[in-house]
């Protein structure tokens, strides 16, 4: 095993104990958590076995293993990116729904006391 | 029975010229609205003593949502005509005659104000992203204006009613201008002064925020 494989597949323990962790004391729900344990069990699989993503490689035409893991996380970043902006847009709104209601609220007290 | 006109100030870190606005519009006979949009300054005492109706976000949230919050209060308060009003003192009070006669005529329910259509001098790197802002409106709706992010604007009590701006910064001006096209309300241009003064142009938009309005465009709702 090369001192690559070993630091890789130490980070990815490390990984797994968090996304454990954070099930545990009710951070994400199952969903996520089964996901997330997915995502890193493959990449562990890929670290100890690369010929696995070779044979992927093959079956799609693309040159090594090591490329097809590289387009894949591309693609996977684009699309975490992508749910992250969408969230952040609804946060925004909502912030902006909650504080046009303190600003109207506010006023109407001040009638009331008047 | 006289329409009630309201004028809906959005305003950030404007204690300098805040007091003067409200003032120049009350003795317009016009009521006024302010939105301290999360200010760190003492734009809203200022408003407040002016006499303005004044409403605060406690944070920042853009031009776009204040003026919406303002819009709400506006109606809520019985107004008929809602006027749109720079904080920064580049708009006078004036011209507000000029902008409600076509709704109280009935022959617009909107009145866009237009700076070129009146001489006025405008600097030559706003007198180009302005021009370029109305070739994209053009383009991108059809309309034929000569002037589309004046502050100065006029709405019906029906069209501000239907209005419900969801770009919350910049980007409300072709928002705005979006939903006239789309839902085909009756508009006019009126002609109004801008007074350029360092202080305005230190508080406006550069080219950059063109960029920045551009994204919110196209990536938001």
């Amino acid at each position: 095993m090369s001192r690559i494989q070993i630091v890789l597949i130490i980070v990815i323990a490390l990984m797994l104990m968090r996304v454990w962790l954070r099930y545990r004391s009710g951070v994400i729900v199952k969903s996520q958590f089964l996901w997330w344990a997915a995502l890193w069990l493959s990449g562990g699989l890929v670290v100890v076995k690369p010929e696995t993503v070779n044979r992927l490689a093959d079956a799609l035409g693309v040159g090594r293993g090591a490329d097809v893991v590289i387009y894949g996380t591309i693609v996977l970043l684009f699309f975490l990116n992508f749910k992250l902006f969408s969230k952040l847009v609804k946060i925004e709104n909502d912030i902006i729904k909650i504080v046009r209601e303190l600003a109207l609220k506010s006023q109407d007290d001040k009638r009331e006391t008047e | 029975m006289p329409e009630k006109i309201m004028a809906v100030v959005p305003a950030y870190n404007e204690e300098r010229t805040i007091g003067a606005v409200v003032n120049d519009l009350i003795r317009h006979s016009i009521q006024v609205i302010v939105v301290d949009d999360g200010s760190d300054d003492n734009t809203y005492a200022r408003a407040l003593a002016s006499g303005a109706v004044t409403l605060r976000h406690i944070v920042n949230l853009g031009q776009g949502a204040a003026l919406s919050t303002g819009i709400k209060r506006a109606l809520l308060m019985g107004g008929d005509i809602i006027v749109t009003f720079d904080a920064d003192g580049q708009c006078r009070a004036s011209d507000i005659d000029n902008l409600v006669s076509p709704i109280l005529s009935e022959k617009a329910d909107i009145v866009l104000g237009s700076r070129f259509l009146k001489e006025n001098k405008i600097p030559f790197s706003r007198y180009l992203l302005l021009k370029l802002a109305i070739l994209y409106t053009r383009f991108t709706t059809g309309l034929k204006l000569t002037d589309t992010h004046n502050g100065l604007r006029a709405f019906s009590r029906h069209v501000a009613e239907a209005l419900s701006l969801t770009q919350p910064r910049m980007a409300h001006a072709s928002e705005i201008l979006k939903k006239i096209a789309l839902n085909k309300w009756s508009f006019v241009e009126a002609p109004t002064t801008i007074l350029y003064t360092p202080y305005s142009l230190s508080k406006g938009q550069s080219g950059w925020h063109g960029f920045k309005i551009l994204f919110d465009l196209w990536f938001r709702k």
